[in-house]
């Protein structure tokens, strides 16, 4: 049986703002849905909600039947959801390898120690950083800072993993190779994967669906190319702009 | 024949060589002063104890401070805790000193739970001025209750016990120096590490940060509260003024000073620090804290990661055999 996040009607306020107004998803391992909508749509929170870092002011988050919205965040990692950072947090006083090595230890499956260093070296050479492995991850360029931030999420054995603006930041040309990866990894791995995302060519090449957030409220949600389609999503990303241009 | 009788201790052996250099130089370093201590001449005896109550402190603040960034400034609390619980178990309950040790460990370790389930909470600069407070609200709370000899401390009478005093520092500091080890090596080390680099990284890979942190905290207020009652012990008495921020700052200048975090840095912080405690206290009394001052911002500003952080971070190679 694939394994299934789901979050119900989940509603975030700080303080008097709403930040999440009801948002539900659902994806089975194996998928990637793409999170999309304009500043301040609660792309980020949501992220922090599934990943058990921010606790929904109601509404519910369950991997595989089993709640998981009142574990704290480390908790929620060792059941199998991991998330990376939008700005990459690796280790910087660890090698690339002892950060992954870190991950495989402390996440998500128990692993003998042979198996675990065998798991290191795969997910060196899956995130495509096994020649930089011996190297203090803060030496390391920034893309190489967010395949180390994607492969620690990646050591810990998660079914799910949470991604947050990985491909924000790099250059047409390490977007195309991080999207490559990605789809490589993903590929080969099978995980399920939130992504959220501005770089509207990289959702579309990797969302099997999108989900589209505006002011905390689903406003559309579907396969990517129908959901670029849908006039709602435009008017959320470009109605602003069209209202404002004639001053 | 030969065979036979080397046998036994092969596997040993290679287990000792497996420990590499810094392990190896403590252990020689900690045998030695076991083993000759029955023939110091007593002047010398009566430094090495304080040398190695100042070692034990070290290695304590090091647990929480250098392991984990917190800096503990209030440390000096678990060790007049310390030196009371012994000060009073003694008096009141007519203990053996040796009981009042484990007593003072044992509240040391109690008060670090309390002080730290709430302190930990804290990051920075926050953390370390939650902290501060700590040792001058002791202050005043010994200072005013009967029990603990008011204003005046508990004067002790305890005889001349230097012996068991002498082993008793050195059995804490030993087993602190291979707890020391054991936390930089294997799964805790590793998350110990990814704790100090970045405590909410570390929690997104799984590991428990609060429960490591306090487990960190508590044993370095045990073994501080253990050596603060040996330092009562040995100065036969417990005075409000061990709360001095004096002793706080003096602690975190080992570790600055040897190298925080490290397993060999908070040693030779120890024997740099006890230097001028023992000859500047006699020229000059005030020179000390201008001293250890005076190579804490010197050591700060050029030298960060002190001798033994230093040393790794400019020497690659060395980093295998300093630990």
């Amino acid at each position: 049986m694939t394994a299934r996040l789901a979050a119900n009607g989940i509603v975030k306020r700080f303080g008097g703002v709403t930040a999440l107004d009801g948002v539900s998803l659902a994806l089975d391992q194996g998928t990637v849905l793409g999170l999309i909508g304009p500043n301040g749509s609660g792309k980020t929170t949501l992220l922090n909600v599934l990943s058990g870092t921010t606790r929904p002011t109601s509404g519910s988050v369950s991997l595989d039947g089993q709640r998981i919205d009142r574990l704290p965040a480390y908790r929620v990692v060792r059941a199998g959801v991991a998330k990376t950072h939008q700005i990459p947090r690796p280790f910087p006083g660890m090698t690339v390898r002892e950060n992954v090595t870190t991950a495989a230890t402390f996440g998500a499956v128990a692993r003998g120690a042979a198996e675990l260093r065998q798991d290191v070296e795969r997910v060196l050479r899956l995130v495509e950083l096994e020649r930089r492995a011996g190297v203090l991850a803060s030496a390391l360029t920034v893309q190489e800072k967010k395949r180390l931030e994607f492969g620690r999420a990646l050591a810990t054995g998660a079914r799910f993993l949470l991604l947050d603006e990985t491909f924000a930041g790099l250059s047409p040309d390490e977007v195309r190779e991080s999207v490559d990866v990605f789809r490589r990894v993903q590929a080969e791995v099978g995980f399920g994967a939130v992504v959220v995302e501005h770089v509207m060519r990289a959702v579309l090449s990797v969302a099997n669906r999108v989900l589209v957030l505006e002011e905390g409220r689903p406003i559309a949600e579907g396969a990517p190319q129908d959901v670029v389609r849908d006039p709602a999503v435009i008017e959320a990303y470009l109605g602003q702009e069209a209202t404002r241009a004639p001053t | 024949m030969t065979d036979l009788r080397t046998a036994w201790f092969r596997p040993a052996w290679r287990k000792l060589k497996a420990l590499g250099p810094t392990a190896q130089a403590l252990a020689v370093a900690l045998v030695a002063l076991a083993a000759l201590g029955p023939i110091l001449p007593v002047a010398l005896f009566v430094i090495a104890i304080l040398f190695m109550i100042y070692a034990t402190w070290a290695y304590s603040i090091n647990l929480i401070t250098g392991m984990t960034g917190y800096v503990s400034f209030g440390h000096v609390v678990f060790v007049g805790t310390g030196g009371y619980a012994l000060g009073y178990g003694v008096k009141v309950w007519n203990l053996a000193p040796l009981a009042g040790v484990a007593l003072g460990g044992l509240f040391g370790a109690l008060l670090a739970v309390g002080i730290g389930a709430v302190t930990l909470r804290l990051r920075g600069a926050y953390f370390a001025i939650a902290t501060l407070v700590t040792p001058l609200a002791a202050f005043y709370i010994v200072s005013g209750t009967p029990a603990l000899g008011d204003g005046a401390g508990l004067p002790m009478n305890l005889g001349f016990q230097i012996g068991t005093q002498y082993y008793t520092i050195w059995a804490l500091l030993t087993a602190e120096v291979a707890l020391t080890w054991w936390a930089t090596r294997g799964r805790l080390g590793l998350g110990i590490h990814a704790l100090r680099e970045d405590e909410d990284a570390a929690r997104a890979v799984g590991i428990h940060v609060p429960r490591l942190k306090l487990i960190l905290y508590v044993l370095s207020g045990g073994f501080a509260g253990a050596a603060g009652a040996v330092f009562a012990w040995y100065v036969s008495g417990v005075f409000p003024d061990t709360f001095s921020l004096l002793f706080s700052l003096t602690m975190l200048a080992m570790i600055i000073i040897g190298g925080m975090g490290t397993v060999l840095g908070p040693m030779l912080g120890a024997v740099i620090v006890l230097i001028p405690h023992l000859y500047l206290l006699r020229i000059l009394p005030q020179g000390e804290p201008i001293a250890i001052g005076v190579a804490v911002i010197l050591i700060a500003l050029f030298l960060p990661g002190g001798i033994v952080g230093t040393i790794r971070r400019y020497v690659p190679e060395a980093r295998r055999y300093l630990e």
